[in-house]
């Protein structure tokens, strides 16, 4: 069975991205395969009613028993069985699509389950490399003499960036750490000085590089020459530190320049030993940068944990309404 | 931030002192630990040093990375060079870094040899094991 198809009328680039991460990355959540239709008739419109002209649209056809219309609202809407409340929120939208896609599934009993299982079997980590591809081919047509993509893996101490990069690498990662004299020895026993690089091998010989910073923040410098050059930027942020949102707020600074025509996503990692801030938290002060950037919890260890963070970043890369520039290039 | 004890600071001073006394082309030295904490200093100039102290511990990690890498052994020495003047960097056993700094390009042999020795003279003065640590996994 094809998956589920969703148009949009009204809602934002950050909720349209939303959208779209979840379809990507939080498909094992999903009991039902999705994905967006920019144009032609989708299986359901989500209309954001404040927005006159979206308002209007769904006057029309909101008496038609196709497609399904859902009304995005920030206040409740009696009688209407379909309402999604405003602001979207992952927690929220999740449930959300699954009560809608079983609802449908009721209706339409050609709609099978197993089938759409089956779509999700598709091995994520090549789906990934395939569209990280497709992004490398745009931007090599974009750029010419960019040959090879770059990302950027920045964070607290012991967030996780090494064990991150040498989770999901196509090759053995290249190291710099040496033993910890400091206070970082009572979080681990060695630290990273200069670099972590690791490489994903996208096909066509295109690679995708991925440099990892030094957490402390003497380092800093490290960080200002390893992201010139950088397509977009992963932040992790672990949860024991004093105050994880300040951290957000310092690296959403120091990369400031790379992520104003770029890309971030945040991981939170430890949230086992710490959870709070929760994520909402997150999501929260994220809103004060005016960015559609998405915060994840993450587990490095766990590929699928990483690939959902990449994932992710691809997603804002695609949909990009102007190609996102290159940090340090004109 | 613990401090150096005693006996390590004392070793660091005047083996630091020598190596200036003994190379007039050394304008800066510093020992630093290999995560980029300053330990000790002399100069003949007024040279930021905290920073050149990580930036280092740095050069000095990939240095031993890119060494290893190649399977050419361990780093004994880095060198940066410019119109203006050298910097080296130099382990110290395992668990400190040494550098460097001239600005008589004609001196690097000079420097290359007193920097070796006085990397060797505190090493004997600690008490540390001077096998070089490989930075790559």
């Amino acid at each position: 069975m094809e998956p589920l198809t969703l148009s949009t009328e009204g809602m934002t680039d950050a909720e349209q991205m939303l959208l779209s991460m979840i379809f990507s990355f939080a498909s094992d959540q999903l009991t039902h395969s999705w994905t967006i239709r920019q144009g032609g008739r989708a299986d359901v419109v989500i209309y954001d009613i404040a927005n006159p002209r979206a308002r209007l649209a769904w006057e029309r056809s909101r008496t038609a028993p196709h497609p399904v219309s859902v009304v995005l609202s920030e206040d409740p809407i009696p009688d209407l069985p379909w309402v999604l409340h405003k602001p979207v929120r992952t927690q929220r939208l999740i449930p959300f699509l699954n009560g809608l896609s079983d609802w449908m599934t009721q209706q339409s009993p050609t709609a099978s389950a197993a089938s759409a299982r089956e779509l999700r079997q598709d091995d994520p980590f090549s789906t990934l490399k395939q569209r990280l591809g497709a992004v490398a081919s745009a931007r090599l047509a974009q750029e010419g003499a960019l040959q090879d993509l770059k990302l950027l893996i920045s964070g607290s101490v012991a967030a996780g960036k090494s064990t991150a990069i040498r989770t999901i690498s196509d090759i053995p990662p290249i190291n710099t750490d040496v033993p910890a004299t400091d206070s970082v020895s009572i979080l681990k026993t060695r630290t990273t000085v200069a670099l972590d690089y690791g490489e994903l091998t996208l096909g066509d010989g295109k690679k995708l590089r991925l440099y990892g910073t030094p957490g402390q923040r003497r380092y800093d410098f490290m960080s200002k020459i390893l992201c010139r050059g950088a397509l977009g930027l992963v932040v992790l942020i672990d949860n024991r530190v004093d105050n994880p949102l300040a951290e957000l707020d310092y690296y959403a600074s120091i990369f400031r320049d790379l992520v104003t025509d770029s890309a971030m996503v945040v991981g939170v990692t430890h949230r086992d030993q710490a959870p709070e801030p929760g994520l909402d938290r997150y999501e929260r002060r994220l809103q004060t940068f005016h960015k559609p950037w998405p915060v994840f919890p993450v587990d490095p260890r766990k590929k699928s944990d990483v690939i959902a963070l990449f994932d992710a970043l691809v997603t804002m890369l695609e949909h990009a309404r102007r190609p996102y520039a290159v940090a340090g290039r004109p | 931030m613990p401090l150096p004890d005693d006996h390590e600071a004392a070793v660091f001073a005047r083996e630091l002192d020598q190596y200036l006394a003994n190379c007039e082309a050394v304008t800066l030295a510093i020992v630093t630990t290999p995560d980029g904490r300053l330990r000790a200093q002399r100069q003949r100039g007024a040279y930021e040093t905290d920073l050149t102290a990580v930036m280092g511990s740095s050069l000095m990690a990939l240095g031993d990375t890119i060494l290893a890498e190649l399977r050419l052994g361990a780093c004994d020495t880095v060198i940066a060079e410019s119109a203006q003047g050298l910097v080296l960097f130099n382990h110290i056993a395992s668990a400190f870094v040494l550098v460097s700094m001239t600005q008589s390009k004609s001196s690097l042999g000079s420097l290359l040899s007193w920097a070796r020795r006085t990397a060797d003279d505190i090493a004997q003065g600690l008490p540390l094991d001077k096998t070089v640590q490989s930075t790559s996994a």
